[in-house]
């Protein structure tokens, strides 16, 4: 009788802690991106109404970001430099505040899009999130990239553009 | 983790009283259930609505609108149910509970472009109840619980060539989540048989306790773009008069996603199953 209810005890407890892991806090996004990261790889790809997509930038070592603590220090931000050049030769170097969503699907590049009146955050979503590889995309409209001045409507767009971008971590 | 702490010791405690001939006598149990929920479409819908009004003929497919049942999911846990004999047979449990329900509605534009809502609940209930036994196998008990939900819903934007996208091309792209915390309370009848006790409960979602969770909307994280963030129940309003909409804080308010709960369930004695 004892050993069943131990059994019984620990079932419970067992079922118990594999529900308070669901509660665990989640791993910190940003920590993980702490460091020194070579852009691998650049893709553009110009997506037409009829779901069919035209390659017009593929590029290899497209640049470099690096994700460092701000001053003063901070919890979910961090301070980022990201330089890029693209497939015309062309170079953004940017340096600005990096946040993530709690959900590890969105990483925001703070203030760094604007119309000359407004700035607004460059926002990737994550497709893949690894230690040593990050995969993310932007997207934009054949109205202007990566932050349209019409945000609304998604029917009068006569294509769009996804810019995804490999990040591979320097050293580990 | 402190609670979880607390009901093992308790279950500890109890567990040399499994089975004993004495007055008052105690088992853990293992629930598994499945909770038939409704909540409050409103706001919900009124986003639906007033976005299907809006753009109208541009949309090749509308959203949907909710019927309330959407959110409807299984339950497991464990808890403690312990009888108290006497002229009056009492019966009483208690336990923690968790289960998750899923969402995805979709609309689409004329050029074949789509908008998708992943809506998913998580909820985290410590459920109580208390009765008198009624022959030899069944239970008639008040129900007292409190639930946490957590909503998170992922709008984004399916493009033609099925990547899909919830970067700032698009304002309502984004992730919001919302928690409501509810009391619920209620009645369940309960047939012992065979080790197993099942269960048919109704309960119902408090409205106005705790105090303030009508405040909290569901939000977005971009906060460093210009508001409004919330998941608007009058798109119109927010897409052509953001100011007012703020004024008038008609995002949906996450204290609409619970409502009536219709529960089946069962209770498995372990000790019952490893014997």
């Amino acid at each position: 009788m004892r050993r069943t209810t131990l059994h019984a005890i620990a079932l419970c407890g067992a079922a118990l802690v594999a529900f308070s892991n669901c509660e665990m806090a989640k791993t910190r996004y940003t920590n993980r991106l702490d460091g020194e990261w070579t852009i691998g790889h650049s893709e553009r790809v110009r997506i037409n109404d009829d779901g069919s997509t035209e390659v017009f930038e593929d590029l290899d070592d497209a640049g470099t970001l690096s994700v460092y603590e701000p001053e003063p220090s901070s919890v979910t931000l961090k301070e980022f430099r990201f330089v890029y050049t693209n497939y015309l030769g062309a170079t953004l170097d940017v340096t600005s505040l990096l946040a993530v969503d709690d959900a590890n699907r969105r990483v925001f590049m703070t203030g760094i899009l604007s119309d000359g009146l407004y700035q607004s955050d460059l926002i990737w979503t994550v497709h893949r999130n690894t230690p040593l590889r990050q995969v993310w995309s932007a997207y934009g409209n054949s109205e202007q990239l990566f932050w349209p001045a019409d945000r609304f409507d998604a029917g009068n767009d006569a294509y769009h553009v996804r810019w995804t971008i490999t990040l591979e971590r320097d050293s580990w | 983790m402190r609670l979880t702490s607390i009901l093992l010791v308790l279950m500890a405690c109890l567990a040399p009283h499994a089975g004993a001939q004495s007055l008052w006598q105690a088992e853990p149990v293992l629930y598994l259930e499945w909770e038939q929920s409704r909540f409050d479409t409103t706001g919900l819908n009124g986003f639906f609505s007033s976005y299907n009004a809006y753009w109208g003929s541009d949309l090749a497919s509308p959203w949907d609108e909710a019927s309330g049942w959407e959110f409807s999911h299984a339950n497991v846990g464990a808890g403690v149910r312990s009888w108290l004999s006497g002229p009056v047979n009492w019966s009483g449990g208690t336990g923690m509970l968790v289960g998750a329900g899923f969402w995805r509605p979709e609309s689409e534009w004329q050029n074949g472009v789509q908008n998708r809502l992943r809506m998913r609940v998580i909820d985290w209930k410590w459920t109580a109840h208390a009765g008198i036994q009624l022959r030899e196998r069944f239970f008639v008990e008040g129900y007292l619980g409190a639930n946490a939900r957590t909503s998170r819903f992922i709008y984004s934007t399916v493009h033609q060539d099925g990547s899909e996208s919830i970067s700032s091309e698009y304002k309502l792209n984004g992730v919001y989540e919302g928690l409501t915390a509810s009391f619920d309370y209620g009645a369940q009848l309960t047939a012992r048989f065979r080790g197993f006790n099942t269960y048919l409960r109704l309960s119902v979602a408090s409205k106005s306790f705790p105090p303030g969770k009508g405040l909290v909307s569901v939000l977005d994280y971009d906060d460093n773009d210009s508001p409004p963030t919330d998941l608007p129940s009058d798109y119109e309003l927010w897409a052509t008069d953001p100011v007012a909409f703020t004024e008038q804080d008609l995002g949906v308010r996450t204290d609409s996603l619970e409502g009536l709960r219709i529960t089946i369930g069962v209770e498995i004695t372990p000790g019952s199953l490893l014997q």
